[in-house]
């Protein structure tokens, strides 16, 4: 069942148009150097989009007809896998493109054409927010380079087996949670004073119960709403600049993939909460002074107000292969921050353990001699 | 009957006066015995023969028999021999004096001073004396000798040798004079084969390699864990503290209640080993004394 899928084409040349990271709000045609706006293409867009589910009803028909014809031939799909699979057909090529139902925007495996997948948005909120890209794939390139140089447990031939196989623009759903919050906090904090009183040791502690409230806003907390995306590298890709944040345009994705949220705010609201929350203690904590320690007895965090935007947040997905072992990288498409874990050479960390140890041995012998003679002298007196 | 009441009562009252000048009687005799024993003391100082340089070990105490003290007098005298030095051990009864650990040194000071320098063995003179009764022993060397075995770590070196036999009641005082002299020749050869004093900080210590090994497998460890972390750069995020409004953060409340106070006294530990000792000496002597 190929849907017809939409694509951003020239309206002067017909070539097939992206998004240029860090052009701002408009896209220019690679090959007739045309100029368009969002705005202009989002037009463009609807219309297309139009066309396209009435092409697909007329086709939905033909479809059920011929799997009649062809019963004998494979097995039919289950319903499991027809919820989760779509495919449609490429409109600059009319090749079929499969993807999963959360695709919004992906790219043709035969011409690599920018394609929207329609009808993806249906039933679903429409983001309210994008942070457009500003670092392309070179800018990836690059930051892997320099992310792996200098890391002296990496195989000495990753540099130069280590295959980027895949570098794919991606739009990661995000929420951002805006919230105003009453933070409130008891403490047990001690002062302690040590002295000497004839014979003895005389250690005195004062104990004291330390209560702090108070009110502060947190702006943009952000989680991302994509299952299939790690929450911990999401995390750690952040932050992003929240000052290009710019209301959400279909035309912005072209050239990118796209996810539609699968985690909606009611489920990610939690995560955003906990990291608040220990913010909040933070703050508070951060009043106690004059205590030799402090622990928290009691915190309470409560929302006085909140509000969620649902956005769109750059990401460069990055696969290479290393002895056939796939290795994942991340990189914020926005800050240009990469994430991902390296391959450990285990000679390496053994040699290094080795050397080290070699070479502070003669530090830690002549310290470890001292400390004998010393607790010798002391058990001979 | 009054007359036999008015004797009776004179005897009573001859009685009474009578007991201070019996008591100072006493503290007389006292006294007396006091006396002797200053003079006993006197004895000691004024008992030690003009020729006590003629001999290296003097046992007045009688801790060793005649053969292990001659014994004993000729490894001195090889010592001496052979690094032109003094080596000397004495004995002495216990007197106000060499009852303490201070007067014990100045004892031992003096006795060096006055009977072991000479010109004819200029590499030093050092002294063990021992006042077993007290308990008390002392260690003096003169300027010399303390360039060859220091107050720091010759004295300490020899000091354990020696009291390793006699202190908690071993008093086994042969071996003590005896590891004493071993001790003494083995600095002095060491001073003179490395041209300076024997230092156990330059020695090599088989414990101190073994624990400098396990603690460079530590640090090689962290050092390695250290480069494994720097592989990887993704790290869950637990709190929000970028996207924190810090001009939007008001205090509402704030108080500090003090609720009591808790005291812990710990004794301090002191050392109460039977033996003790003080190093240093004054500018003319070196070594120390103690009680063991």
């Amino acid at each position: 069942m190929a849907d017809t899928s939409v694509n951003y084409k020239c309206p002067s040349c017909s070539a097939p148009l992206a998004y240029t990271p860090g052009s701002g709000s408009r896209i220019k045609c690679e090959y007739c150097e045309a100029e368009f706006t969002v705005e202009e293409l989002e037009k463009l867009y609807a219309e297309q989009e139009a066309a396209a589910a009435e092409a697909n009803k007329a086709k939905d028909a033909k479809i059920e007809k011929k799997q009649f014809e062809m019963e004998a031939a494979g097995g039919a799909w289950d319903a499991e896998e027809i919820a989760i699979l779509k495919a449609m057909t490429c409109s600059s090529c009319g090749a079929e493109i499969v993807c999963d139902n959360n695709t919004m925007a992906t790219e043709c495996v035969y011409c690599g054409n920018p394609t929207m997948v329609p009808g993806r948005y249906e039933q679903q909120l429409r983001p309210d927010m994008v942070i457009p890209f500003q670092r392309n794939k070179q800018d990836a390139k690059l930051a892997f380079a320099a992310y792996h140089r200098g890391k002296w447990l990496l195989p000495s031939n990753f540099a130069s087996k280590a295959r980027v196989e895949a570098i794919q623009g991606m739009y990661v759903p995000y929420w951002l949670f805006n919230e105003s919050v009453e933070a409130e906090a008891e403490y047990s904090a001690t002062k302690t004073r040590c002295y000497t009183e004839g014979d003895y040791d005389v250690t005195e502690t004062d104990h004291y119960k330390v209560h702090r409230a108070g009110t502060m806003n947190f702006y943009n907390v952000p989680v991302d709403g994509s299952v299939k995306m790690d929450d911990t590298w999401m995390e750690s890709i952040e932050p992003f600049d929240y000052s290009q944040l710019v209301p959400f345009n279909t035309s912005y994705m072209a050239g990118f993939l796209a996810d539609k949220y699968d985690v909606d705010a009611k489920e990610a609201l939690p995560n955003a909460e906990v990291r608040i929350k220990e913010s909040a203690d933070g703050v508070l904590r951060y009043t106690v002074d004059g205590y030799d320690s402090c622990s928290t007895e009691h915190l309470s965090v409560i929302r006085t107000d909140g509000k969620e935007q649902y956005a769109m947040a750059p990401v460069w997905i990055l696969t290479t292969k290393y002895e056939d072992k796939p290795y994942t990288f991340v990189m914020n498409g926005q800050t240009g921050k990469l994430v991902g874990e390296l391959p450990v050479d285990e000679n390496k960390a053994k040699m290094y353990w080795g050397l080290a140890s070699l070479i502070t041995l003669p530090i830690t012998y002549f310290i470890c001699k001292w400390i004998v003679l010393i607790i010798m002298e002391a058990m001979a007196d | 009957m009054k007359k036999i009441f008015t004797i009776f009562m004179s005897l009573l009252l001859l009685l009474a006066f009578s007991m201070p000048v019996m008591a100072e009687t006493t503290k007389v005799k006292k006294v007396t015995n006091t006396v002797t024993q200053t003079e006993k003391q006197a004895d000691v100082n004024t008992e030690l023969p003009d020729n006590l340089a003629a001999a290296s070990v003097h046992d007045m105490e009688g801790l060793i028999t005649p053969e292990q003290a001659a014994a004993l007098e000729k490894k001195l005298n090889g010592i001496e021999q052979k690094h032109n030095v003094r080596a000397v051990v004495m004995t002495i009864p216990k007197d106000s004096r060499t009852g303490t650990e201070k007067g014990i040194k100045a004892f031992a000071d003096d006795v060096l001073n006055k009977y072991y320098r000479d010109e004819a063995h200029n590499n030093g003179s050092i002294m063990l004396v021992i006042c077993p009764s007290a308990r008390k022993w002392s260690v003096t060397t003169d300027n010399n000798m303390r360039q060859r075995i220091t107050d720091e770590n010759g004295f300490p070196a020899i000091k354990e040798v020696f009291l390793s036999e006699i202190k908690d009641h071993k008093d086994d005082y042969n071996g003590a004079f005896n590891n004493y002299a071993d001790k003494v020749d083995e600095l002095l050869n060491y001073y003179e084969e490395e041209g300076e004093p024997w230092d156990p900080a330059n020695e090599f210590s088989i414990m101190g390699l073994i624990l400098g090994a396990l603690c460079s497998f530590g640090l090689g460890y962290l050092f390695v864990s250290y480069l494994r972390g720097k592989m990887s750069n993704v790290q869950h995020v637990s709190q929000a503290d970028d996207y924190l409004d810090r001009n939007s953060v008001n205090i509402t409340h704030q108080s500090d209640t003090f609720l009591h106070t808790t005291v812990s006294r710990t004794k301090r530990e002191r050392s109460e080993s039977r033996s003790s000792s003080s190093s240093g000496g004054s500018s003319s002597n070196g070594g120390g004394s103690g009680s063991y």
